[in-house]
């Protein structure tokens, strides 16, 4: 829909035709592309915002992993990223109604409150302790099952991911979050901009500069070079 | 191409992410340049093992402990703003003074409230009440609604409603008294059709803001909403909609102008 059929529109207040239009876009954009995930967290908070509590439980586990994951692939460690997951359902359960959905999705929302406090627990120097598989909380165990053909190819594969996890971890904060988030979380451009709040471009350009990064530290040691070949 | 552009896009090449201009011109450099072929060849292995160290966490996640500790949170917050309103009235009726300061101010709020919901809640004038009644024959003679599929299937359609003037504000949120429809001299007739709910949010409250958006969508896009649109109709036509739009920014219903 072009702007200038948005023009013809009655109503048009001159003083803020600007601000009338984009809103006018927004809202179109919002009826004719609605998704379904999106539209489904948004009447969860908005019921939540309601007191329903069924609708808070359904929302935090729909998004809970997510989040869970961003922050450990950030941090290395698992304490802080429980951490991190606590401090972002505490602030959608005391603030609902900072989250504006003309401004992006909830899930990059989410992501953006999650980012801020994994950078606030790596200023206050928050050392990643390497992660240890193994079972949490009687939940499924934290590495899938893979049929182990021979002892030493499942020791190297482990290595090699060992490998590659302090490379992302050694990356700098700014690079890392944009392979996190697209690499590892598989957002596209769109939704880690959103998550980060800066341009698509800017998402891009710095994943190109983390990956050009990564190749660069795995071919440095044994280990890198082996997670490469797979 | 040459090895700087394939540069450029070399890591998504090997994410296959994002729409490249020229995705065969890339793969067809990479065939005859050994270097730009190796560099694809060292992302797509990078894409292998980011997509293994994500496969080594797939199924993280956060323990069990924190959902009980977040829904006690959130059971905590409810109470407090309950008990919040309560406790509010209680104090007034405890301390002397600060009754006689504040209810003038709450006598006051409680009048605004009520004429707001007292204008919100009138339909229109008798004389366009009369003409709301009289609509169906209204309908029949020689107003039409947009042609949206079988109105058999929908007998809504069939009804229309006839709008003497047309609301002057849009893209305001605000209380409803704000943005009630405003009588004007030069108001021309336009006929609607009643609200679709859109197929997501559940209404909104009467103590809710709200905008009302005109618009313009395409025709072939209602049936993404849920309308039949009849093959006959579905066409690139642009028709005038108006959006009911909550005060969270989320539309919520739609009708159709003519």
């Amino acid at each position: 829909m072009d702007r200038h059929s948005l023009r013809n529109i009655l109503e048009l207040s001159p003083e803020n035709e600007e601000l009338v239009v984009v809103e006018r876009e927004q809202i179109v954009r919002q009826v004719l592309m609605a998704d379904p995930t999106e539209t489904r967290d948004h009447d969860l908070l908005r019921r939540m915002q309601e007191g329903d509590e069924d609708a808070f439980l359904q929302l935090y586990r729909h998004r809970q992993a997510a989040i869970y994951r961003f922050a450990l692939h950030m941090s290395g460690s698992q304490q802080v990223a429980e951490d991190v997951t606590q401090d972002v359902f505490l602030a959608l359960v005391r603030e609902p109604r900072r989250f504006e959905p003309q401004r992006g999705s909830l899930a990059a929302y989410l992501y953006g409150i999650a980012r801020n406090r994994v950078l606030h627990h790596l200023k206050q120097g928050s050392l990643h302790v390497p992660l240890t598989s193994g079972k949490a909380d009687g939940r499924v165990p934290s590495e899938p099952p893979m049929p182990a053909l021979d002892p030493l190819d499942d020791l190297t594969r482990q290595e090699d991911i060992k490998s590659l996890r302090q490379a992302v971890l050694a990356l700098p904060a700014l690079y890392r979050e944009v392979v996190v988030l697209c690499d590892l979380n598989e957002l596209d451009y769109a939704q880690a901009a959103a998550s980060l709040g800066c341009a698509v471009g800017t998402v891009r350009s710095r994943l190109h500069r983390a990956r050009s990064l990564l190749l660069k530290k795995l071919r440095r040691s044994p280990a890198g070079v082996g997670a490469l070949q797979g | 191409m040459n090895c700087r552009q394939f540069d450029d896009i070399v890591a998504e090449l090997a994410r296959k992410a994002g729409a490249e201009a020229d995705p065969q011109g890339a793969v067809d450099h990479a065939l005859s340049c050994p270097r730009c072929a190796a560099r694809l060849s060292d992302q797509r292995k990078l894409t292998e093992a980011l997509r293994a160290l994500n496969a080594a966490v797939w199924n993280q996640q956060a323990p069990l402990r924190l959902e009980h500790s977040l829904l006690h949170a959130f059971r905590a917050r409810l109470d407090a703003s309950r008990a919040a309103t309560t406790v509010g009235g209680a104090s007034r009726r405890r301390s002397g003074p600060v009754i006689w300061r504040v209810w003038p101010v709450a006598a006051a709020a409680m009048l605004l409230l009520g004429l707001v919901v007292v204008w919100k809640l009138q339909p229109t004038s008798p004389s366009r009440l009369s003409e709301r009644v009289s609509s169906p024959q209204i309908a029949n003679k020689n107003v039409a609604a947009p042609t949206v599929g079988d109105s058999e299937n929908h007998p809504a359609l069939a009804v229309v409603h006839k709008v003497v003037s047309r609301p002057r504000r849009t893209a305001t949120y605000g209380t409803p008294s704000k943005l009630a429809a405003i009588p004007d001299e030069t108001a021309t007739t336009e006929v609607t059709t009643r609200f679709y709910p859109l197929p997501y949010g559940s209404g909104l409250g009467l103590d809710e803001g709200w905008g009302l958006v005109r618009v313009e969508v395409p025709r072939a896009s209602l049936e993404s909403l849920g309308l039949p649109v009849s093959a006959a109709s579905a066409s690139s036509e642009m028709l005038t909609a108006d959006v009911v739009v909550g005060q969270d920014g989320l539309a919520r219903g739609i009708r159709f102008v003519q």
